[in-house]
């Protein structure tokens, strides 16, 4: 009990709070699911980390401070929370398809992956959501969250490196790593479902 | 393509990439990846997170402000 009054009474309940929580934090919503989706790969788990996010974002919402950009804080404690809590239950990626990611990935240090000569922009124009959102959920985490971040969340690298507290050093070389395990795993996939295969170079 | 570069930078990118095959090819490829991530891969919050986020807060806040006088 002690303990819950302790907590209750670092939440600011005054209208101020409430209007900040509303004006600048709610109209995040739908990013913020989109991430945690993308890092849980499941929505029950994606809603519970969200919520628990807004929740967690209004009890420290007096060390927010209004102009400053609301998305990156608020990302920044929805990846913390997803690494502190829900890393180790969140389900793996699905494995059917793409499991040649994880096999071909060993660390950052690796050299390219070997089918990126492989893959067309055309190829890629074709491909459905569903198959690019695949590619993705089956990226390691740390690549995934990237590759979120930047390329669909448009974060610019200072931005992701205080999101995910790196050096922007590793922004970039994270960044290009995931690209190319992205664009690998594609191709990979585009290859054995018959995509433009008059493009597709054959080397193997 | 993630505007990072400087306009130096980007000029002297610009002016070799038309020079280039293999580099048009990555450059091209690169941007339809961005371009196909964005806009193929977004999912909406459900509506009832967002009613449930609200109702939660609601409650917290009004248990917050009964309880803060008491143990003041």
């Amino acid at each position: 009990m002690t303990m819950d009054v302790q907590v209750e009474n670092e939440i600011d309940p005054s209208p101020h709070a409430r209007q900040i929580f509303e004006k600048e934090f709610m109209p995040h919503l739908d990013a913020m699911y989109n991430f945690a989706l993308r890092l849980t790969n499941d929505e029950d788990d994606a809603q519970d980390l969200v919520q628990d996010t807004c929740l967690k974002a209004y009890r420290f919402i007096n060390s927010f401070e209004p102009g400053t950009y609301a998305k990156a804080w608020l990302f920044r404690i929805l990846k913390n929370n997803f690494i502190n809590d829900y890393r180790k239950k969140s389900r793996g990626p699905s494995k059917v398809e793409f499991e040649w990611v994880e096999q071909s990935f060993a660390g950052e240090d690796d050299p390219e992956p070997s089918h990126q000569a492989d893959l067309h922009a055309e190829t890629v124009n074709e491909m459905l959501g569903d198959e690019i959102t695949k590619a993705i959920q089956a990226l390691p985490v740390d690549f995934r969250m990237i590759i979120i971040l930047c390329d669909l969340e448009e974060f610019s690298y200072e931005e992701m490196a205080k999101i995910l507290n790196i050096p922007i050093g590793t922004v970039r070389s994270r960044l290009h790593r995931a690209r190319a395990l992205l664009k690998d795993s594609l191709a990979t996939y585009a290859k054995s479902k018959g995509y433009k295969a008059d493009t597709l170079s054959g080397n193997d | 393509m993630d505007k990072e570069a400087s306009p130096e930078e980007e000029a002297a990118f610009l002016a070799n990439k038309d020079q280039c095959i293999p580099c048009q090819e990555g450059y091209e490829l690169e941007t339809s990846l961005k371009k196909a991530i964005k806009e193929k891969c977004t999912s909406k919050c459900p509506d009832e997170l967002f009613t449930r986020i609200k109702e939660k807060l609601f409650l917290l806040i009004i248990l917050i402000s009964i309880l803060i006088p008491l143990f003041c």
